[in-house]
């Protein structure tokens, strides 16, 4: 559905990502993991295009639509959530029909139902999170990518997070979902590729009895002990 | 594309700074020409006819400043919390984005510069001309023709620019506009490479003056220059036209 080949993020006198390669089958929920500064996010921003490649390909299968949810949403503080999903439903030039149909759908899944008419400004950290999902699963689409969704949140919103992405999973949906949460990504994830230093280091296949035992040996091992402090590894 | 506009004037209207910048103006505005105590030159000022240029001008300066303000930051701020990548996955084009963004600030400051005329219909009604004040709207629509381009030269520059230098950048422009016939003369006695080069700059900055004199002609019935508005026009499709074509190179 989707494959990154080779793909290389120069900036000036570095390299952020440096021959990347993976792949994304349908249905499944990838994650990628790494420290802080390891190039998750900006082989996230290559994929959706918001970053140049400087070489390599990535490929998305025609008619592929992708939602993205940010790790830091903003979104106005003057807005209802509700407000927000119109918002971005007609920047997808959604008409009026579908647009209000889908949104209260999305904002059911999301459990933002209630708290749809309330402004933006009144919501938690764990709703912005919630919200960010919800305008990334307007228009349906095909591949979702959510980058640090957990990242921030309390136990309670983290148990949330995962709740929800383990129902859009068993909803078929294709996920690559951007995490420094070791335990976050092995609750809801079938595979991850562990980046270091823009590379990929390991990949693992959770539904394979072996490797998904302990994650978090193997990310130390991987990562030859040099372990960042950014790691949540509980 | 009409989603973000609306957007970005709904962000915008909330600025509480707005209102204040505009009640304070709106306050200099009425203190400067109701009072009945103003000299320039050393000359009274007795006539409604004599503080028309005067309430022109200040509502121009309190409109462009307000036009700096509004525009400084919309398009950086987008850039800063990201707004950019939620707009861009939905296939958006940078260029609608940047101009939808332009385009709020236009009406944001056209509409501060409406507000600022209670102030002048104050002015009016003080000075017994009621009659005048349907007049008087039409003439700061015309004067908002400056509001406009500063706006747009600002939002323009804010995508490359940091604040603070556009900010000061934004304010030179508009002197140099309201002091242009002053320096294209002192640009034409200039000499060598130098002259060339602010001879070439004249050309460029746009002739607030000139917009602001037609907008007093047009108030106390003089005839009016309809070219100076038509170049202030032609200077709001090109500033948003090159809206098109500038982008930054990361979001």
């Amino acid at each position: 559905m989707l494959e990154c080949i080779d793909l290389v993020k120069r900036y000036k006198g570095y390299d952020a990502v440096s021959g990347l390669s993976f792949a994304v089958h349908k249905g499944e929920v990838l994650g990628l993991l790494g420290p802080n500064g390891a190039g998750k996010t900006t082989t996230i921003k290559m994929i959706l295009g918001l970053a140049t490649v400087t070489r390599g390909e990535v490929r998305i299968t025609s008619g592929v639509r992708i939602g993205y949810s940010p790790e830091t949403p903003y979104f106005h503080p003057f807005l209802t959530g509700f407000e927000v999903m119109i918002f971005f439903s007609k920047l997808q030039g959604m008409d009026r029909k579908t647009r209000v149909r889908q949104i209260e759908e999305i904002l059911e899944m999301v459990g933002l139902r209630e708290a749809g008419d309330k402004k933006v400004k009144v919501y938690s950290k764990g709703m912005l999170q919630r919200l960010a999902v919800a305008q990334a699963l307007l228009g349906k689409p095909d591949i979702l990518i959510l980058d640090e969704p957990t990242s921030g949140l309390d136990a309670l919103g983290r148990v949330e997070m995962i709740r929800l992405i383990n129902r859009l999973k068993s909803e078929g949906k294709t996920i690559i979902l951007n995490s420094h949460i070791l335990s976050d990504v092995q609750k809801v994830a079938d595979r991850a590729v562990i980046i270091q230093n823009g590379t990929k280091v390991k990949e693992i296949d959770f539904r394979d009895e072996h490797t998904s035992k302990d994650l978090e040996s193997t990310f130390i091992e991987v990562l030859g002990g040099a372990v960042d402090d950014s790691i949540d590894y509980k | 594309m009409t989603a973000l506009i609306i957007n970005s004037f709904r962000e915008k209207i909330r600025n509480k700074t707005l209102y204040v910048t505009a009640i304070v103006g709106m306050l200099v505005m009425l203190m400067l020409t109701c009072t009945g105590g103003l000299e320039i030159n050393g000359q009274k000022m007795i006539s409604f006819k004599q503080m028309v240029p005067v309430g022109i001008t200040v509502i121009n300066l309190i409109g462009s400043l307000l036009a700096v303000m509004i525009s400084l930051n919309t398009i950086p701020n987008e850039f800063e919390r990201k707004t950019t990548h939620l707009v861009l996955v939905r296939g958006i084009r940078p260029w609608q984005y940047m101009f939808a963004l332009t385009v709020g600030n236009i009406i944001t400051s056209i509409l501060c510069v409406l507000i600022l005329f209670a102030s002048f219909a104050g002015f009016c009604i003080f000075w017994g001309q009621v009659g005048l004040i349907p007049r008087a709207l039409a003439s700061i629509i015309m004067l908002s023709l400056n509001t406009a381009v500063i706006s747009a030269i600002v939002s323009l520059f804010s995508i490359k620019l940091p604040a603070f230098i556009n900010g000061i950048l934004g304010i030179l422009i508009y002197f140099m506009g309201v002091f242009h016939n002053m320096l294209t003369v002192a640009a034409g006695a200039a000499d060598g490479a130098g002259g060339v080069v602010v001879r070439g700059v004249m050309h460029i900055i746009p002739d607030f003056i000139a917009v602001q004199n037609q907008a007093s002609n047009f108030l106390v019935g003089n005839p009016v220059d309809i070219y100076p508005l038509v170049v202030q026009l032609l200077c709001i499709y090109f500033v948003l036209t090159l809206t098109f074509v500038t982008f930054r190179k990361e979001v």
